[in-house]
């Protein structure tokens, strides 16, 4: 056996395809580490300042406050900052962490116009993708392992050497079943190095998610070879093994996927988006020509703990202001938890189609071990809804009883981080 | 194998009859036209979804746009200021040929809020309500036919010459009278024909379902783009064929050809579009938007800050009219300070926004131009940008609609700012009347509304899509020349017949 490995690698490593894959592969996965750690890197560069930017923009506005100004007036222009903390995957799967929000603004006005914005980037670049470790694992790995495997059989068919090699003790399959192993072995042990210099660098912990990582790589692999063997079992020439197997790598990674993203699109529109975005501005600023006890019964559905505080009726009030907010979030707020009920299905349903595809099943796998997929995105939105209702519980008593800021300390408010 | 031309043949005739040849043997092998039928299959099915997808988006924005429309036209009295905040609402209308190639318009989102004192981003972009499927690309025509196809016909083209020099006909063909050039060139014209005659009944189909679907007005600029659309797809297919019977004629088996221009595929269209995008970024970093909004900010407060007032910009604006009016209160003025406070206000965020936005907008080229100029050894990126322009889904025409939007959001909230100077009497300006049982400033008829512009977005047209896309162009073109070049460098050598 050990001298048969030995003889295996040899075999490998004479020609040059090997090396040369190998040295790419590493290349690509390093580039594809830095990368990883740019982008997630600036996002927390971007995190780290933004309870700054609130302070400076909170002085701002309090610190030339005539000493007669009013708390709640103030709420209109203060803006509280919300944090999305990458998981410490993060780097290693991008995922959807580039196309969305991580640090939303929230103010006290209705929620559901402050929730949908995306951050700012390049579309075209962000449609090409990110070259992530997940990229290189997903995409890349599979084109090393064909390009070592194509002509298992094959190649022994074409040199002539495949009746010798039935003529020796071992059973044919077994050399077969050998040389496949070593050379899967050797596209999955570039992934685990990257994966500990990611620990290395990134200061990784070694734990669970690290095994899983690596043991669904190496299953992500085996799916391939499983391929790759029923292809040679098919004994075609190497560029027929070549060819087909090549096209199985572009169904499964490219139009797989693309199929996927458009059959999702197509049975789940989400026209809840605009028609919640149409409710919400019209519930709210309607309010401002309905009858003011009829918007106050609005606020007092949700908030009965305010019912029987008085609201002046000839004269505006920031209680009445609030109050018409909360009319524009109820106004939306059926059509928002339809959108969130699509949006959750859409996902369920590309998350099972996706099992017939071991690319897109994998990447979404990675996606929710790193918490950068789409349930991640929404718990963090989640997140940001249950601070801005913190926020107003905390802001009420000031808006209702017209204190006067000076009086307010404003830095004892809740702040709001989210770790994914 | 190959029927060699007659003697008499001149190069011309003698290159058609070699295509021709090169197609029936493509005809008579089972796997090429298996292989065509699939692709050809790929773009019926990516034109019948993309055009229902674009279809509906179409008709849902356009139905919100009007519902929009009419709930701004149906608004009650109101004071202006209050119409300056329920502002407008816009929808962006899909590419023109975004059905054939969806862009970047996954990537950005579909409604844009236009209100007084802050400029929005659009929200709603598909790719952030997406499970990241949409990073492979979604299924379109342009998937099909720059993606796909040009691996099929690198592929093809790669063996044109070598399997003939490994079935040893090429000294056959020489002895025949035939020129090296005549193999070389009628090569390339037999690997167009074989794409021609596989995709030509899917074009036709395609070209069939568009011009049953009646919801596309076929204005002369769409027509125009459409056959610029064209041209870039043949442009792609002539490259990519030249770029493999270029290696055909050059490597010596077919293996090593095939490997050539396969590594050649994955190394162009797949590992250099998202290497040069992280490249791109590294190099020329987007400010992420919560500090992008705060150097706004920042620069507002610089112009003047109309909520403090102490602020010195704004009490030079109180003496200044003060003074033109020869009066000493603003009370004294003949219209509403107010509302001229507003009007200088916007005039700051607006000038504010558009210089961080510019500087922005300079950052997206930076990064752009990374992806442009690949373009000279990448025929994908070569492509790519070009197709999008010339679709109407490239940044720079969501950069133009969100242009425009911003100049109708400035016009309409000065309008309305207008009102509230010359229509709201500054003493009925604070909340002691009352509307329908609510706290209000003085309401003005909403007849004035019913005057106010309309917004219409007025889609730039092929000419303009192209001067924003000069490094794409000239990319295209040299991808063009290099590989005929490379080619007709190939087809000046002499007879290489042995492997």
């Amino acid at each position: 056996m050990q001298r048969r490995l030995r003889l295996e690698w040899a075999l490998l490593w004479r020609g040059t395809a090997a090396p040369l894959g190998l040295a790419l592969f590493l290349i690509a996965g390093l580039f594809a580490l830095r990368h990883g750690n740019t982008v997630v890197g600036r996002q927390e560069a971007e995190l780290a300042g933004s309870q700054g930017r609130q302070a400076t923009q909170q002085s701002h506005i309090l610190a030339p406050l005539p000493a007669s100004a009013i708390a709640g007036d103030q709420f209109y222009y203060l803006e509280y900052h919300t944090e999305r903390h990458p998981s410490p995957w993060a780097r290693l799967v991008i995922g959807q962490r580039d196309v969305q929000a991580f640090n939303l603004k929230i103010r006290l006005l209705a929620l559901q116009g402050q929730l949908y914005a995306s951050d700012l980037g390049h579309p075209l670049l962000a449609s090409l993708g990110q070259f992530d470790l997940t990229f290189v694992i997903v995409v890349l790995a599979p084109l090393l392992l064909i390009a070592l495997t194509y002509n298992l059989w094959s190649g022994e068919a074409e040199l002539g050497t495949w009746l010798l090699l039935q003529a020796q003790p071992v059973a044919p399959w077994r050399v077969l079943a050998l040389r496949a192993a070593l050379r899967t072995a050797l596209v999955w042990l570039p992934i685990v190095a990257l994966l500990l210099v990611a620990v290395v660098v990134f200061s990784l912990p070694l734990d669970v998610t690290w095994v899983g990582i690596a043991l669904a790589s190496a299953g992500y692999l085996m799916a391939w070879l499983a391929a790759v063997w029923l292809v040679a079992a098919w004994r075609r020439p190497s560029d027929v093994n070549m060819l087909v197997l090549l096209g199985v790598w572009v169904f499964w990674t490219a139009l797989g996927p693309a199929l996927v993203s458009v059959g999702a699109a197509g049975r789940f529109p989400l026209p809840e988006a605009l028609e919640l975005t149409v409710l919400q501005r019209q519930g709210y600023h309607g309010a401002w020509d309905e009858p003011l006890p009829v918007v106050m019964q609005v606020f007092y559905e949700r908030y009965p703990e305010w019912r029987g505080h008085e609201v002046p009726t000839g004269r505006y009030s920031n209680a009445w202001y609030y109050a018409m907010q909360e009319r524009g979030d109820a106004a939306a707020r059926e059509a928002a938890a339809r959108y969130r009920r699509s949006l959750e299905a859409r996902d369920q349903w590309v998350q099972r189609v996706s099992w017939l595809l071991p690319p897109a099943a994998l990447q979404q796998w990675l996606m929710r071990q790193a918490r950068t997929d789409l349930q991640a995105h929404l718990a963090y939105l989640d997140s940001v809804a249950a601070y801005h209702e913190a926020l107003k519980r905390a802001a009420f008593p000031m808006i209702f009883d017209d204190r006067p800021a000076s009086s307010v300390d404003w830095s004892a408010f809740p702040t709001h981080r989210h770790v994914d | 194998m190959t029927t060699a031309p007659p003697r008499a043949l001149g190069t011309w005739p003698a290159i058609r009859a070699m295509a021709r040849q090169e197609l029936r043997l493509a005809w008579r092998s089972r796997v090429i036209p298996a292989l065509g039928a699939v692709m050809a299959a790929l773009c019926l099915t990516a034109a019948v979804v993309s055009t229902a997808r674009h279809r509906a988006d179409a008709s849902q924005r356009m139905r919100y746009q009007d519902v929009v429309g009419q709930q701004f036209a149906s608004q009650p009295d109101r004071h202006p200021h209050r119409v300056s905040h329920y502002g407008y609402l816009v929808f962006r209308p899909r590419a023109p040929l975004g059905f054939l190639d969806p862009g970047i318009e996954s990537f950005t989102g579909s409604s844009l809020f236009l209100e007084a004192h802050r400029q929005n981003l659009p929200t709603f972009s598909s790719a952030s309500q997406g499970s990241s499927t949409e990073r492979f690309g979604e299924l379109s025509v342009s998937l099909v036919l720059q993606f796909l196809l040009p691996l099929f016909v690198l592929a093809l083209a790669a063996v044109s010459i070598t399997r003939e020099r490994e079935d040893g006909t090429l000294p056959l063909l020489s002895t025949q009278g035939a020129s090296w050039l005549m193999l070389v060139w009628g090569k390339l014209l037999g690997q167009l024909l074989i794409v021609g005659v596989v995709l030509l009944p899917a074009l036709v189909l395609c070209a069939a379902w568009l011009a049953a679907d009646s919801a596309t007005a076929w204005t002369p600029d769409l027509r125009q783009r459409m056959a610029a659309l064209l041209a870039t797809q043949l442009g792609l297919v002539v490259a990519c064929a030249a770029i493999g019977v270029t290696v055909s004629a050059r490597i010596a088996t077919s293996r090593q050809a095939l490997m050539a221009v396969l590594s050649l595929w994955f190394l162009v269209w797949v590992v250099l579009p998202r290497a040069l995008p992280a490249a791109a970024t590294a190099a020329h970093p987007t400010p992420a938007r919560a500090s992008f909004e705060s150097d706004v900010e920042a620069r507002v407060r610089e112009l003047g800050d109309s909520h403090n007032p102490d602020d010195p910009s704004f009490r030079r604006l109180r003496e200044e009219t003060l003074a033109r009016y020869g009066v000493s209160g603003v009370d004294e003025l003949p219209f509403n300070y107010g509302g001229l406070v507003m009007k200088e206000g916007e005039a700051h965020t607006s000038a504010a926004y558009q210089q961080h936005l510019s500087t922005l907008v300079d950052t997206y080229r930076r990064q752009e131009r990374w992806v442009q100029w690949a373009g000279l050894i990448s025929p994908y990126l070569a492509t790519r940008p070009l197709s999008m322009a010339i679709a109407g889904s490239d940044l720079a025409h969501q950069l133009e609609f969100e242009r425009q939007a911003e100049a109708y959001r400035y016009t309409l909230i000065q309008a309305l700012n207008d009102l509230h100077m010359n229509e709201v009497a500054a003493a009925a300006d604070r909340y002691d009347g009352s509307f329908n049982g609510a706290p209000s400033r003085q309401r003005i008829d909403r007849a004035f509304f019913e005057d106010l512009p309309e917004f219409s977005y007025v889609g730039p047209d092929l000419r303009w899509a192209m001067a924003q896309q000069q490094i794409g162009v000239w990319c295209f073109v040299w991808m063009l020349v290099a590989s005929l070049g490379a080619l007709g460098i190939t087809s000046r050598r002499r007879w290489q017949v042995r492997s």
